[in-house]
């Protein structure tokens, strides 16, 4: 467990939106797991920082919760992707493109020195 | 956008409940039961899923704390808690609260109060209509036939004028004086105000009355059938009109009963077109502005400067036009300094009781953190931030302001009540209505006192450092010598000096002005007023040779309606000496015979007699006082002597020579310091006439009214004793006196709180070292005198600092209030000095006591 990197800061907005979008409805511990299986174990999600990450979505009204029961009949308060919260997800997604392209290219510089 | 609304929802979160707290814990717990059965799915024992669980969800506490902070606005989160915990700490201190609660409540009660007062008379618009931002005000007074000639003109601008009287009202059951407006007769058309019942003045209405409507309720009972019915005032039938709306305004501070007509002819000087008495009140006409319409008045004064050059000299020239809305009486009816300067007077005193309040609250708090500087001590070690402890500390104090300002709204919303319901305010018709500024006020008064009692405290606990606490253990001094409170408390008592100074000079005035009064008789003497409906020609004689007919009577003059011996200040000058800086003195217009009838000894000479006001002599007779013998001629003779008299707008008499026949006894006294004031005497005709009677005044005055009634039976006639005439003068200063002993009181009262805190404080912190001194053999009267002499150090500290700001004061009192110059007085210094003494003495005693009987056992083994 020591090996696995926390999530960045600001990144796990947009994996929360970015998992809503993908998976429709979810709790927070299904939002947890998919990240983690989505980086391939690579990132472990603090809860400490996902439930509050979820309420200040919440609370900037990019997603809405209720509660539901879960597959096995378990009570879970479900987040849902709000219309919002799709165009913000577009938006980040493209920003972060953006800013990975542009240090994608910083990098590739430096391997070949003069 | 977005932004604001999560802001919005966080701080509606700041108050949301334990339901809130409920819901993040039910989403944890499914959280947990959801990766137990996922691990139990993957094929754990129970036991061993739940503890994986466990630990991957890691420490569930500090994810509810970030949670939380997320969820509301930590600062103001922590405020709230800081004020709940406040809140907590001082209900379990119900007397620190009480104390500190009263004494916010005293100083901001004391302070809305004047606030309200002087916002009515100083600052409340004079006038209201519609419209009133078209509304000016022509400033200074204009006379009514200028008036007239300017009301022709073509201007852009509609004038009309008011001026104010008092008038003899006559009813079935007798007369009453009331006061009144004159007013020209399109007055409310350009105020614009639509009367509540009946109709406004119509042009060329001379007959007409239009009533306030306070005055319509509190002596109509709002009868609705009142229009048309005949009112008589000043002896003169008038017809009812109409009843004006409520709420409206056309002076400050006294709303007129009646509006009258200037077609009446209730005012005088309605023909002298150097009686500037009236006010002008202008409606800018559509699309004018205030400086076209200046330009344009200034025009049409000139032309009336070029065609009466004796009377209007330099009348353009003053012309000014203020805004009507902006203008109140601070601006426009009181250019002299003196009412300002009382008024400043009040409020600062005022002002100075509330400081005292927050002096002795920032005191107790102090003592409070001193108190606590173990637990302050501790939770710096724990890691609280010193702006956190200082928030603490101000949030008590916020509780403790927001309680006393609510305390002293309440108070004096409720006195606000009383007064208005008091008989003789409705009678003057003084308008007080609980406004809302006075309450803003108020809550603006609370932020203030916050900072002011919670800036010492926090200060003195942002000097805390655990290891000293920690080091000096309990009886160590952890703050010194307590050196600040000591200096808070040293201030309140040197206010309070101040303040009880202040009081005990009014006092003395008060005191000395009715011994000073001794020398009219007022036993034998009555004021008659009496107001004929046209007059004869020489009026005084025709009506004191009814008067002089009724049995009993033993002499007749006459003066002026206000009180005989102080009228006016102005400035006389000596004869044929150019550049002399002129004799500040009172000046009063008396009949023949007028202190032969009061009961005034006369000193030298002679007083005025009838043929003084037969013969035609270009050299005027005057008699003068003896404080004015004294201070302006020194021990010269003063009979014979000339002085230049200014010119008489009333009389239309221009400048001339007076010569003195005569020194009366003194008589008049300053209503504000209580030397006796240099006084003049000119001789004038009135109807206000001066009866001598043989028997007692009271009986008299009935017979009186009657020998008057049938002599004219149109003559409004209020007849009342000198003693009541003299005692109605009196009752600013004695108003003022009250006022000033009530603050002086309560200043003592808090500050006496405030040191009674003190030095119980201190003999509670010097317990040990008490009981080391009585096990050494101290003896208890020793113990008794080391306390008491600790707390009357700061008393006398305090009354010196005191004794210094009242002679300055005194100084700036005499400055601004009166004529002649006030001295410190001894005779209240010693008093005031006395009172403080003792006040200190027994604040200091109680406590001292307490701390000399602790058993030495005790108290060493407290440690």
């Amino acid at each position: 467990m020591a090996d696995k990197a926390d999530v960045w800061q600001g990144t796990l907005a947009l994996m929360v939106l970015k998992t809503l979008d993908t998976l429709g409805p979810l709790h927070g511990y299904g939002i947890a797991r998919r990240i983690e299986q989505t980086s391939a174990h690579h990132l472990s999600v603090n809860y400490g920082t996902l439930y509050p990450a979820l309420l200040k979505l919440e609370q900037e009204g990019y997603v809405a919760s209720e509660w539901g029961l879960s597959e096995n009949n378990r009570k879970a308060k479900f987040y849902r992707l709000t219309r919002a919260g799709r165009k913000q997800l577009e938006k980040e997604a493209r920003d972060w493109e953006r800013t990975t392209a542009i240090l994608a290219r910083f990098l590739a510089s430096r391997e070949q020195p003069s | 956008m977005r932004a604001m609304r999560a802001w919005l929802l966080r701080l509606r979160g700041t108050f949301a409940g334990a339901g809130a707290d409920r819901d993040l814990a039910a989403q944890l717990e499914s959280h947990l039961q959801l990766h137990i059965d996922d691990n139990v799915r993957a094929g754990m024992s129970p036991e061993a899923a739940r503890r994986q669980a466990i630990l991957a969800l890691g420490g569930v506490e500090p994810t509810k704390e970030r949670y939380r902070d997320r969820r509301g606005l930590p600062a103001l989160d922590a405020l709230w808690r800081d004020v709940r915990y406040a809140v907590r700490v001082l209900a379990k201190r119900p007397l620190l609260l009480a104390a500190t609660t009263l004494s916010i409540a005293i100083g901001t009660g004391i302070n809305v109060s004047v606030y309200s007062v002087l916002q009515r008379v100083l600052f409340d618009p004079l006038i209201t209509g519609d419209a009133p931002e078209r509304l000016v005000w022509v400033t200074p007074g204009i006379s009514y036939l200028n008036f007239q000639d300017m009301r022709t003109a073509r201007l852009p601008i509609a004038l009309a004028t008011m001026t104010m009287t008092t008038a003899t009202w006559r009813t079935a059951q007798g007369t009453a004086t009331i006061s009144a407006h004159v007013v020209s007769d399109n007055f409310f058309d350009v105020v614009r105000v639509r009367p509540a019942i009946g109709r406004t003045f119509h042009e060329g209405d001379a007959n007409a009355a239009v009533l306030s409507h306070g005055f319509w309720q509190q002596r109509f009972g709002a009868d609705p059938t009142i229009i048309d019915r005949p009112i008589e005032i000043n002896g003169a039938e008038y017809t009812i009109a109409g009843v004006l709306p409520e709420g409206f305004r056309s002076q400050a501070v006294i709303s007129p009963g009646v509006y009258l007509p200037t077609g009446g002819r209730v005012a005088g000087a309605l023909d002298n077109r150097r009686a500037a008495y009236f006010d002008l009140v202008g409606r800018l006409a559509e699309g004018a502005t205030r400086g076209q319409a200046t330009a344009a008045l200034r025009v049409a004064a000139e032309q009336l400067e070029s065609r009466y050059p004796a009377e209007n000299s330099g009348f353009a020239r003053r012309l000014t036009v203020v805004p009507g809305h902006a203008l109140s009486v601070f601006d426009a009816v009181l250019p002299a300094g003196v009412a300002i300067g009382a008024a400043g007077l009040v409020y600062a005193m005022a002002g100075l009781v509330l400081i005292i309040a927050c002096a002795n609250v920032a005191g107790l708090l102090v003592a409070r953190a001193d108190e606590r500087a173990r637990e302050i001590a501790v939770r710096i070690a724990l890691g609280a931030t010193r702006a956190r402890l200082a928030q603490q500390l101000v949030a008590e104090s916020a509780v403790i302001a927001a309680l006393g300002c609510a305390c002293g709204g309440a108070f004096w919303i409720w006195c606000a009540a009383l007064v208005r319901e008091a008989p003789a305010v409705v009678a003057a018709g003084v308008n007080v209505v609980p406004a809302s500024l006075p309450l803003l006020y108020c809550a603006g008064l609370a932020v203030l006192v916050t900072m002011a009692c919670g800036a010492a405290p926090a200060w003195t606990a942002g000097a805390v450092t655990p290891a000293t606490v920690i080091q000096a253990g309990r009886s160590g001094r952890a703050f010194g010598r307590l050196s600040l409170q000591r200096a808070l408390v040293a201030g309140q008592v040197a206010i309070s000096f101040l303040l009880l100074t202040a009081a005990a000079l009014l006092v003395l005035v008060f005191v000395r002005s009715r011994s000073a009064e001794s020398s009219i008789d007022v036993a034998h003497t009555v004021a008659v007023q009496v107001r004929l409906p046209r007059s004869r020609g020489g009026d005084f004689f025709w009506l004191r040779e009814a008067v002089e007919r009724v049995a009993g009577v033993d002499g007749v003059s006459c003066d002026q309606s206000v009180t005989p011996p102080v009228t006016f200040t102005t400035l006389l000058h000596r004869s044929g000496v150019s550049d002399d800086a002129g004799y500040a003195t009172a000046t009063a217009r008396v009949g023949p015979r007028y202190f032969a009838v009061l009961g005034v000894p006369i000193e030298r000479g002679r007083e005025f007699t009838d043929s003084d006001f037969r013969s035609k002599s270009v050299t005027v007779p005057m008699v003068v006082n003896q404080a004015f013998a004294r201070r302006y001629l020194g021990g010269a003779d003063p009979l014979g002597r000339q002085f230049l008299l200014r010119g008489d707008d009333e009389s239309g008499r221009s400048a001339h020579v007076a010569a003195i026949v005569g020194v009366v006894r003194d008589t008049s006294v300053s209503a504000l310091n209580h030397d006796r004031v240099p006084a003049v005497y000119t001789p004038a005709l009135t109807t206000f006439l001066v009866v001598r009677v043989k028997g007692p005044a009271a009986a008299a005055i009935g017979d009186l009214e009657r020998a008057i009634a049938t002599r004219d039976a149109g003559a409004a006639v209020s007849a009342r004793t000198m003693g009541d005439r003299l005692a109605a003068a009196r009752v600013p200063t004695r108003a003022g006196a009250l006022l000033m002993l009530t603050l002086g009181a309560l200043a003592i009262v808090v500050a006496m709180t405030g040191l009674y805190g003190v030095v119980s404080y201190t003999a509670n912190r010097r317990t040990f070292e008490i009981g080391v001194r009585l096990a050494l053999g101290a003896t208890r009267p020793a113990i008794l005198r080391l306390i008491v002499g600790d707390g009357l150090r700061l008393v006398g500290l305090g009354c010196l600092a005191g004794a210094v700001l009242a002679l300055l004061f005194t100084q700036a009192a005499a400055a601004v209030l009166s004529t002649a110059g006030g001295a410190a007085d001894p005779l209240a210094f010693a008093g005031v000095l006395g009172i403080v003494l003792s006040a200190g003495l027994a604040a200091t005693l109680w406590p001292a006591r307490r701390a000399s009987s602790v058993d030495p056992v005790i108290a060493l083994r407290h440690e």
